[in-house]
């Protein structure tokens, strides 16, 4: 049933002009961050001294040229793969928010909740069906913004004659990106159950993200440091020690997602029990 | 069989919706009437399973409604008063999606289904349309749909007609009918007219409590003889109006011709007529409403 309903979830999400709006934007940020800057600091500062003006202007011609040509420098596979699940990952939390957020509510504003609330499915099944529906077709966008990254890696460095690699951008994607999509619904998932309106979610999640989760820059911006912000493991950027603390990390967020689902489960079957389906 | 013992149900702030109802709803149509606020959706949705009562016992085909709410739901098919659907799916994919949480497993059965509630709601043309494109009427259709996917023992349609013309209506009421050959139909409306056209039994709830339980027949003999016609004039009409329930009023020629509930003839030259179930239900209910 679970596979059902998520299936029925996703059909509707790709549906959603949320969705799309939602993965407009990650895409504007990806063009941006492509185009504006080229990969790796070192390379910056040469692609700057070359061409500051079109570098900026990222809708322009020179801009789209200057795409084309990425890569003048050379580019280190590592460090691109690492700036790109970097920068991804912070678009992706704020879009599963319009995303999944959008999961439970649309039953609410479609006068949905009661005839569903009639149906022999338990709340387990459901919330795992919505939370699949939602967080499925996330995956997939970021599995294409990493072929996209392969793909102009690869380019760009044939222009220079110089070999590029797949498997940082693939490891990088899976370590980074995809722990952040899962965690990032589940966190959504399990606001939006608690709160009998998403709307109401929207400013803890928000709140969350720039403080504690994918913005450690905005910590140190507001030298705030709260428990979060001291703890190597509990934080979605790449400047982990190592692998094994990084594994750790994704672990703890995998981990983590379980239970936020299970929370919003047991949200989401407390409200039934309270009657609140209207 | 549904057994309905002593329910009880207060919301927070004090409003009590359901004070004591006890009925036993037998296979077949019933009707649920009441005015609106009398306590028909609170005790539907504590049927459906979707509400606790504070207190009281529910029993759906021998299963507690309390303890049993999956099996019972298993049994369910429900049609709430304000029915809304995915507006993105089409009809056929809702209904799949509807079947799916009825826990129909096979793709092959949930087709067939689907096909055959269309053909009984007659919205087999619209399969291929998005529910957002439906009429009022077609979605209230769709909802009936929704609520036979799992051919339930006990259907609860909450206000099924609301909002449909009256060729609907009538193939709606028949639909009804014929599906309570062999299941609870529990069709609660405050839209007398339906009940009388379709239902032999009936409850008629007021301010939480039952006010009347029994059938169409017995509520109309206890009309008999309260039940007048009279042409008027306008200023009689007036005054009738404050005194009594007017059921009906028709301007002729000769000036207003009433129908009201009343013990004794109201004025001089009053007919008495043969009540309706409209007649019988405003004269149980004391003018209330009208």
């Amino acid at each position: 049933m679970t596979w059902g309903i998520a299936r029925y979830e996703m059909k509707m999400q790709l549906r959603s002009l949320v969705f799309w709006l939602a993965l407009g934007l990650i895409g504007l940020f990806f063009y941006s961050e492509l185009v504006s800057e080229p990969m790796g600091e070192v390379q910056a500062v040469h692609r700057y001294q070359e061409n500051p003006e079109g570098a900026k202007k990222f809708w322009s011609p020179e801009a789209i040229e200057q795409f084309a040509s990425l890569g003048a420098n050379g580019f280190d596979p590592t460090t691109e793969a690492n700036r790109f699940a970097d920068r991804m990952q912070i678009v992706f939390a704020f879009g599963l928010l319009f995303t999944t957020g959008f999961m439970l509510e649309r039953d609410r504003l479609t006068r949905s909740r009661e005839t569903l609330a009639a149906h022999p499915v338990s709340s387990r099944e459901y919330i795992l069906g919505k939370y699949l529906g939602a967080v499925v077709p996330m995956l997939v966008a970021s599995a294409a913004a990493v072929a996209a990254v392969i793909m102009v890696h690869f380019y760009a460095n044939a222009q220079l004659e110089q070999s590029s690699q797949w498997l940082p951008f693939v490891r990088a994607w899976g370590l980074l990106l995809v722990p952040t999509v899962i965690y990032g619904g589940a966190v959504v998932m399990a606001l939006t159950a608690l709160f009998s309106r998403a709307a109401a979610a929207i400013p803890v999640y928000l709140a969350y993200e720039v403080v504690g989760g994918v913005a450690p820059i905005a910590k140190q911006i507001l030298g705030i440091w709260m428990w979060v912000a001291r703890t190597e493991t509990l934080r979605y950027d790449i400047w982990s020690e190592g692998l094994g603390t990084l594994l750790i990390n994704r672990g703890l967020y995998l981990a983590l997602s379980v239970v936020l689902v299970a929370v919003a489960m047991w949200a989401y079957d407390r409200r039934l029990r309270r009657g609140d389906v209207a | 069989m549904i057994k309905v013992m002593n329910l009880r149900k207060t919301y927070r702030g004090g409003v009590r919706a359901l004070d004591g109802i006890s009925l036993t709803i037998p296979v077949g149509l019933y009707g649920l009437l009441g005015p609106n606020g009398a306590g028909k959706t609170t005790f539907l949705r504590i049927l459906a399973t979707l509400l606790a009562p504070d207190e009281g016992q529910i029993e759906v085909f021998g299963c507690d409604a309390s303890r049993q709410a999956a099996d019972v739901r298993r049994m369910l098919g429900y049609l709430p008063q304000e029915f809304g659907a995915y507006p993105t799916l089409t009809v056929t994919e809702y209904l799949d999606y509807m079947a799916i949480l009825s826990g129909i497993k096979s793709a092959a059965e949930r087709r067939s289904r689907i096909y055959s509630v269309l053909g009984m709601v007659r919205l087999t043309e619209k399969a291929k349309s998005a529910t957002r494109s439906l009429s009022g009427g077609m979605r209230r259709r769709l909802g009936v749909a929704q609520a036979l996917l799992g051919d339930p023992k006990l259907l609860i349609v909450d206000e099924p007609t609301a909002g449909l013309d009256p060729e609907e209506r009538v193939n709606l009421r028949n639909l009804l009918a014929d599906l309570a050959r062999d299941r609870v139909v529990l069709l609660s409306t405050h839209i007398v007219e339906d009940v009388s056209q379709v239902a032999p039994v009936l409850a008629v709830l007021q301010q939480g409590h039952i006010k009347y339980v029994g059938s169409v027949s017995d509520l109309l003999r206890r009309a008999d003889g309260q039940v007048w016609t009279a042409t008027v004039d306008d200023l009689t009409a007036a005054q009738l109006r404050t005194r009594h329930a007017l059921v009906g009023s028709v301007r002729t020629v000769h000036g207003q011709q009433v129908r009201m509930v009343a013990a004794s003839a109201p004025v001089p030259g009053a007919a008495p007529a043969s009540p309706t179930l409209e007649d019988a239900y405003v004269a149980l209910m004391g003018g209330a409403g009208v």
